[in-house]
C-alpha cells in the first residue's frame, strides 16, 4: 500500500498533520477497548462454561476442571439413580422387566452418546468462533502497534520538516 | 445429563455463540477503520516500517499492549446460566445450537466411531472360516475317537477300552491315580457330606439316595460344586442332596468334621481325587465323580428329554458310567479345536490386520477376551453340539452325548447372546461417549490455552 504525491500537496498535509494525527491516535485508542474486551469476555465465559459441561459428562470425576462445574457433574450422578428407582421397574414380570431395562439401558446410553457427539461439535463450534476473534484482537494489537510507531515517525517528521522517502507499508 | 441439565447447557451454549455475533461485527468495523486510517498516514507521508529502529520501536508498543492482566471473572454457575436462562426462556433444542452441517459433521463422527468399533469387534469372514472350520474339526474328532463309557460295573479296571480318546484318558488316570493312591486318599474323608443310604439322613424319604448314585446326588462330590457344598456339609453335619424335587439339606446320622476352611478345602481335594478314578469292590471302573454340574441338572427332571425327564437322562447317563473320566474324554476334541481357534486367529490378525501377536493372543484369553472371539467359539461350540446331536440321535443313545461340547456351548453362547444383545450396544455407545467427551477435554484445553492469549490483550 503505498502513494505518490506532489511536493504541494504534502507541503499542504504537513500543515494539518499535527491536528490529523492526533485525531488518528485518538481514533485509535477509542477503537482498542472494543477490539480487546467483548474477546476477553467471551473468553472467560467460555472457559467457565466448557469445564463445567466436561464435568457433568465426566460425572464429576474429572480432575484440574472447576469446582462449580465438578458439582454439577455430581448432582446430575443422584439424580440418575433416583430416577432409576422412581421407574419401578420392580414391579413387572421379570423377563420384561430384563428386556425393558436392556433396551432402556441402550437407549439412554444411545442418547447420551450423540448428546455428547452434538454437544462437543457446538462447543468445537464455539472453540473456533473464539478463536478466530483472540486472532483477530491480536491481529488489531500488531496493527496498533505499528500505527503508533508511523505516528511517531511523522510527527518527528513534522518537526524535523522532513519528508520521507519510503513507503508506508504495513499489514 | 437430564433434561433440566441439558436445556441449562443448550442454552448456555446458544448465549455464548450469540453473544459472539456483535463482537464479530465490531471487529469487521475496527478492522475496516484501521486500513482506512493507514491509508490515511499514507496519505501523510512515507514511512519505511522495515528497518530494525522501526522493528523495535513496534515490539516495544506491542510488549507494553501485551502486559498481562487478569480476565475478568465470570461465574459460570450463575451468570452464564442465569444469562441465557433469561434470554432464552422457553423450551431449548438441540438444534438450537446446530446447523444442518453441524448434524452432518456428528452423524459422520458417529458412523466413523462405529467403524473403528466393528473393526475390533465384528466378525469378518475369516472369522467365520475358522469358527466353522475347527467346530467342524472337533466334530470330526468326536466321531471317529470318542466312544460311549465303559459299563461301570462289567469293565474290569485294567481292561483297555474303546475309543482312542477313551484309552488316552484311562491311561493317564490309570497311571496318575491306580488303586493304591485311591486308596491313601480316601482316609482324608468327609463325614456327613459323604452319606450313601438313605438310612444316614434324617428325614429323608426313600429313593433319595443309594451308593449307585451317592456321587451324584451329594452336591459334595461335584468337581466344582464340591467345594462349596462339600465344605459346608462338613461344617454343618449335613448332606446336600438333589433329586427330582429339587436341592435339600438333610441332617444325617454322621459327624461333622473339625478344621479350619483351608484345612476342609484340602480334605475335600484329596477325598474327590480318591473317588474320579477307584475301581468298585468286584475290581471294575466303578463310577467315578460325576462331570461338572451333572448333580444341579439332576434337578431339571420337570424338563422333558427322550422319553423321560433331564434329570432321570442324567442319573441314567451317570449310572451307565458318565463320569469326570468320560468328561473328560469328551473335553478332548473341544480343547484341541480352542487350541487351533486361537492359533488361526492370532495368525489371521497378524497378517491381515497388523496386531502383533501378544495382542491377538490377549483376545482369546478368558479374562480379557474380545467378545468377537467369544462369538468364534459360541459358533465352533455350536457346531460340534449339533453334529455330536446328529450322533445322539442316530445312534439312539444318550451315552454319545458330548458333554464337554454342550457346556461349552452353554457357556459361550450365553455371553455370545447376551454381547450381540446388550453389551454390544452399551460399549459401543459407551465408547462413542467417552470418544466425544476426550474430544470435548481436548476442546476445554485449547479454551484454556486461550486464556493465556486473552490474558495479554490490553482489553
Amino acid at each position: 500500500m503505498g502513494s505518490e504525491f506532489s511536493p504541494e500537496k504534502i507541503e499542504q498535509l504537513k500543515v494539518k498533520a499535527g491536528k490529523e494525527i492526533k485525531e488518528v491516535l485518538d481514533g485509535l485508542r477509542d477503537d482498542a477497548p472494543k477490539a480487546y474486551e467483548g474477546v476477553a469476555a467471551a473468553t472467560g465465559g467460555a472457559l467457565g462454561y466448557g469445564a463445567s459441561f466436561a464435568a457433568l459428562f465426566y460425572g464429576g470425576t474429572t480432575v484440574g476442571l472447576s469446582a462449580a462445574g465438578i458439582t454439577s457433574g455430581l448432582g446430575a450422578s443422584g439424580r440418575y439413580r433416583r430416577r432409576w428407582k422412581a421407574a419401578g421397574v420392580g414391579v413387572l414380570a421379570p423377563p420384561v422387566a430384563i428386556g425393558a431395562v436392556a433396551f432402556y439401558a441402550i437407549a439412554k446410553k444411545r442418547r447420551k452418546a450423540k448428546e455428547a457427539a452434538a454437544i462437543a461439535r457446538a462447543i468445537e463450534e464455539l472453540y473456533a468462533t473464539q478463536e478466530r476473534l483472540m486472532a483477530n484482537a491480536e491481529y488489531f494489537r500488531r496493527q496498533l502497534a505499528v500505527l503508533e510507531v508511523i505516528i511517531e515517525e511523522l510527527e518527528k517528521e513534522k518537526r524535523l520538516g522532513g519528508g520521507g522517502t519510503g513507503m508506508v507499508s504495513v499489514s | 445429563m437430564n433434561n433440566k441439565d441439558e436445556q441449562r447447557n443448550i442454552k448456555a451454549v446458544r448465549l455464548l455463540q450469540r453473544r459472539s455475533d456483535p463482537i464479530e461485527e465490531a471487529h469487521d468495523g475496527i478492522g475496516e477503520d484501521i486500513r482506512a486510517k493507514k491509508r490515511r498516514l499514507a496519505e501523510l507521508g512515507d514511512v519505511d516500517t522495515s528497518t530494525p529502529d522501526f522493528k523495535k520501536r513496534q515490539q516495544a508498543h506491542l510488549d507494553a499492549m501485551s502486559e498481562r492482566r487478569k480476565l475478568p471473572d465470570v461465574d459460570s454457575e450463575t451468570t452464564i446460566y442465569e444469562e441465557s436462562e433469561a434470554a432464552y426462556p422457553g423450551v431449548a433444542h438441540l438444534n438450537d445450537i446446530l446447523t444442518r452441517e453441524d448434524w452432518a459433521v456428528v452423524d459422520k463422527r458417529i458412523t466413523s466411531h462405529i467403524k473403528d468399533f466393528n473393526a475390533r469387534y465384528a466378525l469378518d469372514g475369516w472369522d467365520y472360516a475358522i469358527a466353522g472350520g475347527c467346530g467342524l474339526f472337533a466334530a470330526m474328532l468326536d466321531l471317529l475317537f470318542v466312544r460311549k463309557p465303559a459299563k461301570p460295573d462289567d469293565t474290569e479296571w485294567t481292561k483297555k477300552v474303546d475309543g482312542v480318546f477313551n484309552r488316552w484318558v484311562q491311561q493317564a488316570f490309570n497311571r496318575l491315580l491306580p488303586p493304591e493312591v485311591s486308596k491313601e486318599l480316601s482316609k482324608l474323608t468327609i463325614g456327613s457330606a459323604d452319606s450313601r443310604t438313605v438310612d444316614q439322613l434324617l428325614g429323608a424319604p426313600s429313593q433319595t439316595l443309594y451308593p449307585g448314585n451317592h456321587r451324584l446326588r451329594s452336591l459334595a462330590h461335584d468337581p466344582i460344586l464340591g467345594f462349596l457344598f462339600g465344605v459346608l456339609d462338613m461344617r454343618c453335619g449335613t448332606c446336600t442332596v438333589v433329586g427330582s424335587d429339587g436341592l435339600k439339606i438333610y441332617p444325617t446320622t454322621g459327624e461333622s468334621v473339625d478344621g479350619n476352611l483351608f484345612q476342609l478345602l484340602g480334605r475335600m481335594f484329596g477325598h474327590l481325587l480318591s473317588d474320579v478314578n477307584a475301581p468298585s469292590a468286584t475290581g471294575n471302573r466303578g463310577m467315578g465323580l460325576p462331570a461338572p454340574f451333572m448333580g444341579i441338572l439332576r434337578m431339571f427332571d420337570s424338563l422333558s428329554a427322550g422319553d423321560s425327564g433331564l434329570g432321570k437322562q442324567i442319573e441314567y447317563m451317570y449310572v451307565k458310567g458318565y463320569d469326570l473320566r468320560q468328561f473328560v474324554v469328551t473335553s478332548i476334541p473341544v480343547l484341541i479345536m480352542e487350541v487351533m481357534m486361537r492359533v488361526f486367529y492370532a495368525v489371521k490378525q497378524v497378517k491381515l490386520t497388523g496386531s502383533s501377536l501378544g495382542e491377538a493372543l490377549i483376545d482369546t484369553m478368558p479374562l480379557k477376551m474380545n467378545p468377537r472371539f467369544r462369538m468364534m467359539l459360541a459358533m465352533a461350540y455350536g457346531t460340534v453340539a449339533a453334529v455330536n446331536g446328529a450322533k445322539v440321535y442316530i445312534t439312539k443313545d444318550v451315552l454319545n452325548l458330548n458333554y464337554a461340547a454342550y457346556l461349552g456351548l452353554v457357556w459361550n453362547g450365553f455371553h455370545a447372546i447376551k454381547w450381540a444383545l446388550l453389551d454390544r450396544s452399551l460399549k459401543l455407545w459407551r465408547e462413542v461417549e467417552q470418544k466425544e467427551m476426550e474430544a470435548l477435554k481436548s476442546i476445554v484445553d485449547r479454551i484454556d490455552d486461550l486464556r493465556g492469549r486473552a490474558e495479554r490483550l490490553p482489553f
